[in-house]
């Protein structure tokens, strides 16, 4: 029955984020002198942050204990990201970067949506047991949080630069932060992120040696769960030291935050997909069908 | 009543492309060889040229034409003029007339007073409702003055337009907010940067247009502004009206430009440079070297003083006049209603400055007809004078008299002798009825009255075509006589 209600709750969390997302592409693009736009985006993306934090709520108080536990299962831990980043976007565009949200809320609907997704296929918990596993997937889904506000920040750049090269004011809507504040916004979560995946992909490597029988098997650094997380990391770093390397800030910062966010999701699908072919998985009890989310643990 | 003779020829914003008005631009030289040519071409004719970025327009009127007699109520023809105006336009600017005439505007008469109101409050400005056209109106005005092109309708024109910008411009809110070319300028800027106290603005020119735009810059406290300008001098006086302290504000050589745009993150061009100071030649070679960090051009110039190429450099954010447009259709919708207000009361003063140039034709009159009787009165004083001096102290009364006989009959004898000769000539009497009627509205010769006051009478002989036109003396005075010289 939990399983059920949450599947109904996001579609409507989706479906609700998806109608804010077109609001504030047209307050984009149309002047809103009436501000009836403005409203109605406030008060979709404020339902939607309640709804997503009460889902969460409802899914620790009537998900049996000894299953739920906080990133226990997939859908728990994207409902945790959609939750934490419509919120720390709120946050942000509150304090230095205005008009973060219009931006914002087409990712916040793919993280919704792809909580549908995960809840329709495995409600099942993940097998933690270790401490490794925890800080891993601590380390990996905050990371990625921060990344999805860093592509966020980046669009937006991409859209104001677009903008004034154009010599259009951007936002005719709404007011836009400037492209230095967008930037540093970039900067910073990517910073952030960077160093929560290090903290991540460090624990989930120091899992794999860990551990003898792992599901990525004997060549584990072949695997495309990994050479992707890999890829990933790299991108990162150079993104987060596009402060330093000249040729590598502005529009190509943002282009690689937006790159590595496709990147996080191009490493889930993989491993979803690979996931049924993938038969060794001695480390996870039970008959069940085990959860198997970006990382794998 | 006379028809204004007004008329208005020029360029703007709305009907020429920036290529066309950077053209038309005239600078200080430029001018003063209009203004010489125009008085070869039309002698007296008053002319006042409003040169600015955005327009170039000449007001022109003929002052005989102005005086044109009673009854002539068409607009004068301009058209001579209008042709003139644009051969001199295209000769100074070197501009084929094809490429010219599609974007000459004409007003005439009311129009041209209704544009040039519109024009002087900022509601004709790309920037509508920019404070910098009415300086710009009152500088055109005060050269024409200096030129002694300015005359009667010029004069009254410019001066109300001007008055009645700076009182719709205050009373509507017109003037308040951030609606002027610099700042919005400015407000490009404050979209790519979020601070500006790490920043370092330089200046490249240092006149009106450099000190509005700063004046608004300032306000965002830059770390450092360097102001370089061909006179140094001038460059100086802008620092102390901008009150810099010498750690915030420094005038450069212009030798120095590459050293400032290496520094720079905001430049404000606006110098009468003819040729482009500023190329993508320059700028490339220092991107690297700025480790690409953003650098704002704000060409406030008219010619330009950044090269249009410098655009498609990475990391370079150009804007010039025209690149405003976009900003300013925004501003029409955001001041809709100031902009309802700011029009009735410009079409008040539109009906009130033409009711001006109309009495001001019955002032002309009511002068010329005050200094003809002083001057006979003054005839007749010497007159009187001589002869009392000569005279018997018993004559003294009758030479009075006579003198005041001898001055009423000489003020009345041109109008009662026009009016009688009407009467005798003309197959068609209106003219004489004309006449006749206006004379007793003017003198309020009522029946009643005239017997009242027994000065004069006026018989109509009714039914026959002859008026006999006689003056009655009073009481004391001689019998009536028929009107003469004296």
């Amino acid at each position: 029955m939990p399983e059920f209600i949450t599947s109904i709750l996001l579609a409507i969390l989706t479906a609700l984020s998806l109608v804010a997302s077109t609001v504030a592409a047209v307050r984009l693009r149309k002047d809103d002198t009436s501000g009836v736009l403005r409203r109605l985006q406030h008060a979709l993306l404020g339902i939607c942050v309640t709804g997503t934090g009460l889902l969460f709520v409802y899914r620790t108080i009537y998900v049996p204990p000894q299953v739920w536990q906080p990133l226990g299962s997939h859908v728990d831990g994207l409902l945790l990201i959609a939750t934490l980043f419509a919120a720390a976007v709120l946050f942000v565009q509150r304090a230095s970067v205005q008009g973060l949200t219009a931006f914002a809320l087409p990712l916040l609907t793919i993280l919704l949506a792809w909580s549908i997704c995960a809840s329709a296929w495995t409600y099942e918990p993940f097998k933690i047991e270790s401490v490794w596993t925890k800080a891993h997937k601590a380390g990996v889904y905050l990371g990625s949080l921060f990344f999805c506000i860093a592509a966020a920040a980046g669009m937006m750049y991409l859209y104001i630069q677009r903008r004034l090269q154009r010599h259009q004011r951007p936002g005719p809507g709404q007011h836009l932060a400037s492209l230095e504040a967008t930037e540093q916004l970039i900067i910073r979560t990517t910073t952030l992120g960077f160093a929560l995946l290090t903290f991540g992909l460090v624990c989930g490597l120091i899992l794999v040696v860990d551990t003898p029988h792992t599901s990525l098997g004997p060549t584990w650094w072949l695997s495309p769960k990994v050479i992707l997380a890999a890829l990933v990391w790299l991108i990162y770093a150079i993104v987060m030291n596009v402060r330093f390397a000249t040729a590598f800030r502005g529009t190509r910062a943002a282009w690689l935050s937006i790159v590595g966010v496709i990147l996080i999701m191009a490493i889930f699908g993989v491993v979803n997909t690979l996931s049924d072919e993938d038969e060794d998985q001695p480390q996870f009890v039970d008959n069940k069908k085990i959860e198997v989310d970006a990382w794998r643990h | 009543m006379a028809a204004l003779s007004l008329l208005m020829v020029g360029i703007n914003h709305r009907t020429a492309p920036l290529e066309l008005r950077e053209r038309l631009t005239l600078n200080e030289q430029a001018r003063d060889e209009f203004y010489r040519v125009l008085a070869q071409h039309l002698g007296q004719t008053e002319c006042i040229l409003l040169s600015t970025c955005n327009r170039t327009e000449i007001y022109l009127s003929h002052p005989d034409q102005s005086q044109a007699p009673a009854g002539t109520d068409s607009l004068p023809d301009h058209h001579d003029d209008v042709q003139l105006l644009v051969k001199l336009l295209g000769q100074i600017s070197n501009l084929d007339m094809d490429c010219l005439l599609p974007a000459i505007i004409v007003n005439e008469g009311e129009q041209a007073v209704a544009h040039l109101f519109r024009v002087a409050c900022g509601l004709d400005s790309m920037v509508l409702g920019e404070a910098q056209i009415l300086g710009q109106v009152k500088r055109a005005y005060e050269v024409a003055q200096q030129r002694k092109t300015v005359g009667a309708v010029l004069h009254v024109l410019f001066q109300r337009a001007i008055g009645t910008a700076k009182s719709a411009r205050t009373d509507t809110g017109m003037a308040r907010g951030r609606i002027s070319v610099g700042s919005v300028a400015v407000d490009f800027a404050r979209q790519i940067f979020e601070r500006f106290d790490d920043k370092t603005v330089v200046a490249i020119g240092a006149g009106e247009v450099a000190k509005l735009t700063l004046r608004h810059l300032s306000t965002l406290q830059p770390a450092r502004l360097l102001i370089t300008n061909r006179s140094l001098s001038r460059a100086n006086a802008l620092l102390e009206q901008l009150a810099l302290t010498p750690e915030k504000g420094e005038v450069r050589s212009f030798d120095q430009l590459e050293e400032m745009l290496l520094a720079a993150d905001v430049v404000i061009a606006s110098t009468s440079a003819d040729q482009p100071l500023i190329t993508p030649q320059q700028i490339k070679p220092l991107l690297r070297r700025r480790r690409h960090r953003p650098l704002v051009i704000i060409d406030l110039a008219l010619p330009r003083n950044v090269d249009p190429a410098v655009h498609s450099l990475p990391d370079v954010y150009l804007y010039n006049l025209d690149d405003l447009q976009s900003v300013i259709s925004e501003t029409f919708q955001y001041r809709e209603q100031q902009i309802k207000q700011c029009t009735e009361i410009l079409n008040r003063s539109v009906v009130l400055c033409m009711h001006e140039f109309e009495n001001r034709d019955i002032g002309q009159v009511i002068r010329a007809l005050r200094q003809k009787l002083h001057a006979l009165g003054y005839d007749e004083q010497k007159r009187t004078t001589r002869k009392i001096a000569s005279a018997n102290p018993q004559d003294i009364d009758r030479i009075i008299q006579e003198h005041s006989r001898r001055l009423i009959n000489k003020i009345l004898h041109l109008p009662l002798a026009t009016l009688d000769r009407q009467n005798r000539l003309g197959s068609d009497d209106s003219t004489a009825e004309d006449y006749t009627r206006t004379l007793w509205q003017l003198f309020d010769l009522d029946d009643h009255k005239t017997k009242d006051h027994e000065i004069y009478s006026i018989k109509r002989k009714q039914g026959g075509k002859h008026i006999d036109v006689s003056v009655i003396p009073s009481k004391s005075d001689t019998p009536a006589s028929s009107v003469d010289s004296g």
